[in-house]
């Protein structure tokens, strides 16, 4: 299973899975994730997927530098 | 010399004909604006009206007070302003409705409730989003964005410059460039430019931070001598620099920042911003919003609290002197323990109900023992096995 890193709340990890928002308990999900980190269910912890993260950032970050007028 | 009079009356007669074409260009706008938003004006009204009775038959509480005036700028106000804080769930959204009809929409809630969000918007007959601001990219706020912009004319989106990488964000992004539109940059300083007789100043984010709730976008918006303060996610770290940016944070009505978590709303924020209402945006949520500890500092400040999960859709109408608080749920902290006890599913108001009160009659814990080898501590008000004899300092949250 795949996602991607919304925000961290209390005891959980938002993780957005196929575009829905899941509480995910802080145990199961790596201590190096971070907020936009795209992750990947492996062995029943969430890890960081540093390839997929990297291009989803730039592709992200294009989209945002074309829309913002300042 | 007669050169430079030529010229001079060439540039004379260039700027009188630049001008009048710019005023004649100006006024067909304008009355453009003027026609269209009185077509709102009338829709808005009949919808208010429908609104109204819609309300009543879920027992609507009304209720008037007098407040002491904060501010003595933009006294001639003219007719009602209105801010709605609309129930979606665990998230956040604001709609905010001028004297002359215009519109501010502060976040659309999480992905889920964006059909309700359009309903809510059409149902009080929006037409156009004058200025839409998510505050800060997380799902829970900026969610529905995608689906208001697809479905209503838009005026100026800001947003402060922050990244987020979900999909959810993306869909934002990409709804705003397939209508042609752009972002501005949400910061303190800003103020923008809404109906002439209200002020509607950014007081946050006054610096860039690393989390992304301080980066919240937060608005002050002033009607004749009655303020609100919209504070998005903002935490204690935006809270001190908003307090030492000097601004005027006193207001009559604040949202509670971030759904009333204890990371939010430190004493030092409420000693300036001196609210008489409090508004907590929360839902059914794993994450102990409201803290118990924010609700005992407002409630121990004397802060009228309305919140959505307990009163539904809490709307404020002023007339710049007077507020007037409406909502569509009585308020009742039997909703609480509704959605506590449903953790996992969404199903209808119902159902949830008639099965969280079975359970409430046949759970009796004889003491904090039992209720945490049961796992159940902390137990909240209206939890099943919560007593009062379990919750000696009367906060609402027993075996703590």
């Amino acid at each position: 299973m795949k996602g991607i890193v919304d925000r961290f709340e209390g005891n959980f990890v938002v993780i957005e899975i196929d575009g829905v928002t899941k509480d995910i308990p802080k145990e199961i999900v790596d201590s190096k994730v971070k907020a936009g980190d795209c992750v990947v269910l492996k062995n029943g912890k969430w890890i960081t997927d540093e390839m997929e993260t990297k291009d989803r950032a730039e592709r992200i970050k294009g989209l945002m530098e074309q829309l913002w007028e300042d | 010399m007669k050169y430079r009079i030529t010229g001079l009356i060439w540039t004379i007669l260039l700027s009188v004909l630049i001008f009048a074409g710019c005023t004649s260009t100006d006024t067909s706008q304008e009355s453009q604006v003027h026609v269209s938003q009185n077509t709102n004006q009338a829709t808005q009204a009949s919808a208010i009206e429908t609104q109204h009775e819609n309300i009543q038959d879920n027992q609507q509480v009304t209720e008037t007070s007098q407040v002491q005036a904060t501010t003595q700028e933009n006294n001639d106000v003219r007719g009602e302003l209105q801010v709605h804080f609309i129930d979606v769930g665990q998230g956040a959204s604001q709609l905010i409705i001028g004297s002359s009809g215009k519109t501010i929409l502060i976040d659309a809630g999480n992905n889920n409730q964006e059909e309700e969000i359009v309903a809510y918007l059409r149902k009080n007959g929006i037409q156009k989003i004058d200025i839409l601001v998510g505050t800060h990219p997380d799902a829970d706020h900026i969610g529905g964005l995608d689906a208001v912009i697809d479905n209503f004319e838009i005026g100026k989106i800001y947003m402060p410059k922050v990244q987020s990488n979900t999909k959810t964000f993306e869909d934002v992004l990409l709804a705003i460039q397939r209508k042609g539109l752009k972002v501005s940059t949400a910061k303190a300083g800003v103020t923008l430019d809404w109906e002439p007789d209200a002020k509607v100043q950014m007081i946050a984010p006054v610096r860039d931070y690393e989390d992304d709730n301080d980066m919240s976008a937060v608005l002050k918006l002033t009607f004749g001598e009655i303020s609100f303060l919209f504070t998005g996610d903002a935490e204690s770290k935006s809270e001190h620099d908003m307090i030492n940016s000097k601004a005027d944070l006193k207001s009559d009505v604040l949202l509670v920042a971030h759904h009333g978590s204890k990371s939010s709303t430190t004493e030092a924020f409420l000693d300036v911003v001196k609210p008489s209402f409090g508004v907590i945006q929360v839902g059914k949520n794993n994450y102990g919003h409201p803290a118990p500890e924010i609700l005992e500092r407002l409630n121990k400040r004397g802060v009228k609290v309305y919140r959505n999960d307990l009163h539904g859709d809490i709307v404020f109408i002023t007339d710049g002197k007077n507020i007037k608080v409406s909502h569509t749920k009585d308020g009742k902290e039997e909703a609480t323990a509704v959605s506590r006890t449903q953790e996992e599913t969404q199903e209808k108001q119902g159902t949830q109900a008639t099965q969280s009160k079975e359970t409430t009659e046949t759970v009796v814990y004889k003491n904090c023992t039992e209720v945490r080898q049961a796992g159940k501590a902390p137990l909240y008000r209206g939890d099943p096995g919560y007593s009062r004899k379990l919750d000696r300092d009367g906060d609402g949250v027993a075996c703590e």
